[in-house]
């Protein structure tokens, strides 16, 4: 856990590291920010949070070099940047950035991505041997423990992002601009990165963190950033926030939080039995029961399996085997989505980008491809009929129709999940299988998504829940499965659990007996 | 988002979006179109025979075969493929469009052309959409084997139809105006509405913007981009017979560069490569700006040495342009 006494703040009498004023910045004319002063002091974590399209990502690529403001002046480390500067000025004033995205070479190894772009050499030679030195004392600094030969590839998610930091560490970074850091990582690797954070602030560097986990953000950071629609609305230190507030602010209006209520008591229907389901090398004999109306939430670390378990259920996975009982009926595991599809077991696949929607298409379009025939009449879509449907669906899920024009890649994260969601509720499904539904999604739309999935589990549809987040597992459930090394290690009812349960029957089954 | 954020977005979008300079945004939009008809204008000023009825319908007759092919790219383009294998196929049905004619007669002939098309596009198509290979060495490959084939059965030599029948679908006119480029008209609207209003284009755009989203949302994604080189042989398998018609022979070297200049009329009318984007009208713009370079040159009586600097310079110029305006804002 991180430490709950963190040193005094920066003092803010001193000279700050960061001073943006007055930035302005327009796309094809509309206003992404308007006139934001932002500020930043060194040895602290300043965390900027805000909706999906509230600008925190502009602002920062503007204070990376990787964008140009219109109006405003950006200083940082004493440097002040003129509209035409490149990455590479900002970088050398100590300006680093950790997109979501990661910037690693697979191919090459841990040690050549730390030093790409800035190798140690000796005339033209690469000097392998200075760099894996200087790679074990960034080791050291963090704390951590990668081999410096392996290839990038193979790491992990965390360990690619430790890279990452390492890179940063090694050109002698003063800001570190860390853009949801967590939202890929599991609980045990998020502890790790709030300590590396912590070790960053200690040795004076200012860290930048974007994040829309606000648990997070209370307990990780020193000051708290709130933007909204371009606008830098609030800037306080920490002390001054609870999440209520911080909600509050984000959204420009109160929003009742979290927490369906559980139903009292579940419908004896089952809608879904799952027996000794197997993927190999991945899932050992999971079995369990999913009632009429019931939100099954399954928790476990990134890797338990969780999402090869909806894989296989979704047809999405022909090397998974077992059987599944519908409504009574006892049949093979589908072979195929569009099996799948037939049974009424839907998926939301957990990387929404890459699996959830087509970027360029729009909204109408990526709605309709589960089941083009639907507003089709002899082989050929009828334009009109697809976007009135579109309208009466979309809004369903809470799409605002002007959204459903416009290349889903263009909308905001929420939006998008709205529609990679709203594509499989008009085929009016049994089994709802949602991995991940809020990664990226900020608090607003959440909320949205929430609700109305309430409403159809009310009219008896069930739902399994995959979420990295124990919190969201906790609230919107019925009942916990916890998932370890692939195997289901107990199902219970959600009442009266709590994360630091959930966690602990996690870790628990982790330890060495 | 909350409806009073779209709201405010739109707003501002009407103050200064588009309406802003819309010049700019044409210019962005449609850069190698407004090239095109600048060229078109050019070359008719220079030579005002450009733009007469002969003049038209022979330009018509001689790009049908790559404008055909072009059709068919677009569509493998869009749904993210790439075949290197069409001048080989062309060249095997041209040759065996010949043989056939002189033994069973045109009809037999056109059939055998198209079928042995569409054949080496569903090897292609298994290949690469089924097995996954990569289409850039898929298709050198089975291009080396199609040429190999069409050699070893023509032993390198040229073959003649004297049965007049078979020269009218490349050579016969009607009112003058050539019934190849008749077929090409013809196809170029079928496939533009197919590909933009029927069921079928929406799949292609959608397997070539996201394979995986595609195959999650329950299509069949083998299927569809697979077809798309089908149709890609079927139609070079046409483009081989209305060439052979055209000049009632063939040979196994029919015309290597066909290859560049469908790629070229693809890519420069603006469906890039990487699928998901792209159109059949762009394909047209494509098509008229390369055929009206090459008829440019012979018009303007440009000597050949000069002529491929010429058009390589118009080439890269209109992608460069193209470029350089979607920088600007």
């Amino acid at each position: 856990m991180v430490q709950a006494v963190k040193p005094p703040l920066a003092d803010e009498t001193g000279d700050p590291i960061v001073e943006m004023r007055g930035i302005c910045r327009r796309f094809h004319g509309i206003a992404a920010l308007t006139d934001v002063d932002f500020t930043a002091w060194p040895g602290e974590v300043h965390a900027l949070v805000g909706e999906n399209g509230a600008g925190k990502s502009t602002l920062m690529r503007i204070l990376a070099g990787a964008d140009a403001a219109d109006q405003g002046t950006v200083i940082c480390n004493g440097q002040t940047f003129s509209r035409h500067t490149s990455i590479r000025q900002h970088s050398s004033a100590g300006i680093a950035t950790i997109y979501q995205e990661l910037m690693i070479v697979d191919d090459m190894t841990a040690a050549a991505n730390v030093f790409l772009g800035n190798p140690k050499t000796k005339g033209p030679f690469v000097v392998l041997g200075g760099m894996e030195d200087e790679f074990y004392r960034l080791c050291e600094r963090l704390g951590v423990d990668i081999d410096p030969s392996s290839r990038a590839g193979s790491l992990s998610i965390a360990e690619r992002q430790t890279l990452e930091i390492m890179r940063a560490l090694a050109t002698d970074c003063r800001v570190l601009v860390m853009d949801e850091p967590t939202a890929a990582l599991g609980a045990a690797e998020r502890e790790n990165l709030y300590e590396i954070v912590g070790e960053l602030r200690r040795t004076g560097v200012a860290v930048l963190y974007i994040s829309h986990d606000l648990d997070e953000v209370l307990k990780l950071s020193d000051r708290v950033s709130v933007m909204r629609g371009g606008v830098l609305v609030a800037n306080a230190p920490v002390a001054d926030w609870n999440k209520r507030d911080l909600v509050a602010a984000i959204a420009g209006h109160e929003i009742e939080t979290g927490k369906r209520k559980p139903a009292a008591e579940l419908a004896d229907e089952i809608a879904l039995r799952v027996e000794g389901l197997e993927v190999p090398g991945k899932v050992a004999g999971v079995s369990f029961e999913l009632r009429r109306g019931e939100i099954f939430g399954i928790a476990g670390l990134v890797g338990s399996g969780r999402s090869e378990i909806l894989r296989a259920l979704a047809g999405a996975d022909p090397s998974a085997s077992g059987s599944i009982e519908i409504a009574g009926r006892r049949q093979a595991l589908p072979n195929s989505i569009r099996t799948a599809i037939r049974q009424g077991i839907v998926m939301v696949p957990e990387d929404r980008k890459a699996e959830g929607f087509v970027p360029l298409l729009d909204g109408t379009t990526n709605l309709w491809l589960t089941n083009l025939s639907e507003i089709s009449k002899s082989g050929f879509v009828e334009t009109s009929r697809a976007r009135e449907r579109a309208m009466a669906e979309g809004t369903a899920v809470g799409i605002d129709p002007a959204n459903l024009g416009k290349a889903v890649q263009d909308l905001s994260g929420g939006n998008q999940q709205k529609v990679v969601i709203g594509k499989w509720l008009h085929m009016k499904p049994q089994i709802l299988l949602l991995d991940e539904p809020t990664r990226g999604v900020d608090v607003g739309a959440r909320e949205e998504i929430y609700s109305v999935i309430g409403q159809l589990v009310e009219q008896g549809l069930s739902v399994v829940l995959v979420s990295s987040e124990l919190e969201e597992v906790l609230d919107y459930s019925d009942t916990v499965a916890i998932l370890a090394g692939g195997q289901l290690r107990s199902i219970e009812p959600v009442s009266g659990q709590t994360v630091h349960d959930v966690l602990a029957k996690i870790f628990k089954v982790e330890e060495p007996q | 988002m909350t409806g009073t954020d779209t709201n405010e977005m739109t707003a501002q979008q009407a103050q200064h979006g588009p309406r802003d300079r819309p010049w700019l945004r044409l210019a962005q939009n449609h850069a190698v179109t407004l090239m095109t008809f600048a060229l078109v204008v050019g070359v008719a000023t220079a030579n005002p025979a450009f733009l007469s009825y002969l003049n038209l319908a022979n330009m018509l007759s001689q790009w049908a075969p790559a404008g055909l092919m072009a059709i068919g790219m677009t569509y493998v383009v869009i749904a993210g493929g790439f075949d290197l294998s069409i001048a080989a196929i062309f060249s095997l049905t041209a040759v065996i469009a010949a043989i056939v004619a002189e033994s069973l007669g045109a009809p037999a002939a056109f059939l055998a052309a198209l079928c042995a098309g569409g054949l080496v596009g569903a090897i292609n198509a298994s290949l690469i959409a089924k097995l996954e290979i990569n289409p850039f060495i898929t298709t050198v490959g089975t291009g080396f084997i199609v040429t190999g084939v069409t050699f070893v059965v023509t032993g390198n030599a040229s073959y003649f139809v004297t049965d007049p029948s078979f020269g009218v679908i490349g050579a016969g006119r009607l009112s003058g105006f050539p019934y190849s480029g008749m077929i090409l008209i013809a196809v170029l609207v079928i496939s533009a509405v197919a590909l933009s209003k029927s069921v079928y284009g929406h799949q292609v755009y959608a397997v070539g913007g996201n394979p995986e989203a595609s195959r999650l949302s329950g299509l069949n994604v083998p299927l569809i981009l697979g077809s798309t080189y089908a149709l890609l042989g079927a139609l070079a398998g046409l483009a081989g017979y209305i060439s052979a018609s055209q000049l009632s022979s063939a040979q196994a070297n029919m015309d290597p560069n066909i290859l560049f200049d469908v790629l070229t009329i693809v890519i420069v009318g603006g469906t890039p490569l990487g699928g998901g984007i792209g159109s059949i009208w762009r394909t047209v713009v494509g098509l008229i700006l390369i055929a009206t370079i090459s008829n440019g040159f012979v018009l303007l009586d440009i000597s050949p040495s000069y002529q491929s600097i010429i058009k390589g310079s118009l080439i890269v110029g209109a992608l460069a342009l193209d470029s350089f305006l979607k920088r600007l804002r």
